[in-house]
């Protein structure tokens, strides 16, 4: 199992309905993932601004944790875990 | 009720990241702070060297941790405590939650029980075991015999019976010296402890004694104080150090985190303890009298760094700790009869970097001693990333 931190900027497609957060797909390096399950989520806070971390598995398998700043709206990508 | 999360920190890593499901997962660095129920069963424990666990199983996969996001799965748990129940008591990973008087506690226990756990692992997807009693003790006794993923429950009037055949060192406030002790008497449980008079437990547990002798029938008078008598914020440095600059930055920076914490709750310390464990294990305490009037991280720094002055050895450090211990409850801090203009200025400048932190980070103001770590640790917006964080209540 790796894991390798990323710590990219990237554009997501997400679904906002009923008060929740839940990325669609992701484009990293002109590439389209698909979200295929989001695995879990949770919010942290950075001073004021909420911090949505979500962990998913795109269609190729792998585990990307992303997370969006609630205060500039940036999708963030964290890391991606591959098995080694 | 008494709420436990299974398995915490692996179990988080689990969800996270979902290839971990089913493997063995250690979590910690140096030590096994927590390890998945598979790591278990092939022997691996908590407080066991990570080279340990990785000899006895070579499948394990360690990971260091991540404290904040543990936090945050923890508190969303611990928030639906609060919307079932008016106290609730947390720690780390377990709640203990009065239901007394709550709408909550008119429904069946163990269907109640059964339907927040289900909430809990759908929402979180972490299992958590739950216990449901009179008192403290045997709600976390029945959820410690449920373990994991289950709900148990002790009716009301059942708690004697339910003690009796229990081992002494099930009873609250009955440690490992303790059990070692009665063993050596061929006492190992509690019908056989329970036999013994009071005044013979006092010669045992002292003024524990009469918490025992209540705990050993069942009843728990114990109530948790509503106000907490020390803050204190230690951690291990990456490797063993001997580095002065280092050292005392580490001081500096675990003295403001408490100090920062201390006046969030209005709360005043008499004594300042430091902690420090050596490469060897071998570890020691010292404390002095803390005479300032109101919380400031430097005041509190100076005193810190003298207590260590006198009690360092000059041998490698592991591990060190500030304590602010004593706390009473202040409303308003005293104001000195001298140079009143410059402590004005002190308490406003201590309040405007809360303030700042609050909406920013910590990270965002590094003040005094600290600034020595920056080129030695990495920094997140809750601080400095230590090695292993740790406070208590």
């Amino acid at each position: 199992m790796l894991v390798e931190r990323l710590d990219e900027k990237i554009k997501v497609r997400a679904d906002f309905g009923g008060g929740t957060i839940k990325p669609l797909v992701f484009m990293r390096r002109g590439q389209i993932h698909k979200v295929v399950k989001v695995n879990c989520y949770w919010m942290d806070r950075e001073g004021n601004a909420k911090i949505h971390y979500f962990s998913v598995t795109s269609d190729t398998g792998d585990v990307y944790q992303l997370h969006l700043n609630s205060d500039d709206m940036v999708w963030h990508l964290d890391l991606v875990m591959v098995e080694s | 009720m008494y709420l436990d999360i299974d398995a915490f920190f692996p179990s988080v890593e689990q969800v996270r990241f979902p290839n971990l499901g089913g493997r063995p997962v250690a979590v910690g660095s140096g030590v096994v702070a927590s390890s998945s129920y598979e790591a278990r069963r092939r022997g691996i424990r908590t407080g066991m060297a990570i080279a340990q666990a990785v000899r006895i199983c070579p499948q394990v996969i360690v990971l260091k941790g991540h404290q904040h996001v543990y936090a945050a799965f923890a508190e969303h748990i611990f928030d639906r405590c609060r919307e079932l129940a008016p106290t609730v008591e947390t720690y780390l990973d377990e709640a203990f939650c009065d239901l007394t008087g709550a709408p909550a506690s008119t429904r069946d226990p163990l269907a109640l029980g059964n339907d927040f756990k289900a909430a809990i692992r759908r929402e979180t997807g972490l299992g958590v075991t739950i216990g449901f009693a009179s008192n403290r003790m045997i709600a976390k006794l029945a959820a410690k015999d449920a373990k994991p993923d289950g709900v148990a429950v002790v009716p009301a009037g059942a708690e004697e019976a339910f003690m009796e055949a229990r081992e002494v060192g099930d009873v609250a406030g009955i440690g490992s010296k303790a059990v070692g002790m009665l063993r050596q008497i061929n006492v190992t449980h509690v019908s056989q402890l329970k036999q013994f008079p009071l005044r013979y437990l006092r010669s045992l547990f002292g003024k524990n004694a009469f918490l025992i002798h209540e705990r050993l029938r069942g009843c728990d008078p114990y109530q948790a104080p509503n106000f907490p008598r020390s803050i204190s914020r230690e951690t291990s440095f990456m490797r063993d150090t001997i580095d002065l600059e280092e050292i005392l930055g580490t001081l500096y920076y675990l003295s403001e985190r408490a100090c920062r914490s201390a006046r969030a709750l209005k709360a005043l310390p008499a004594r300042v303890t430091v902690k420090l464990r050596y490469g060897d294990g071998s570890h020691e305490a010292a404390s002095a009298r803390y005479p300032g009037m109101s919380v400031r991280d430097k005041d509190v720094f100076a005193l810190a760094s003298d207590i260590f002055a006198t009690m360092y050895r000059r041998c490698r450090l592991r591990l060190a700790g500030v304590a602010l211990a004593g706390l009473t409850f202040v409303e308003t801090t005293q104001q000195t009869l001298y140079d009143a203009a410059r402590e004005e200025k002190l308490e406003g400048l201590y309040l405007s970097l809360d303030a700042i932190r609050a909406k920013y980070g910590h990270s965002a103001v590094i003040a005094g001693r600290s600034v020595s770590l920056m080129n030695r640790l990495d920094r997140d917006s809750y601080g400095y990333v230590l090695r292993t964080p740790s406070l208590t209540k």
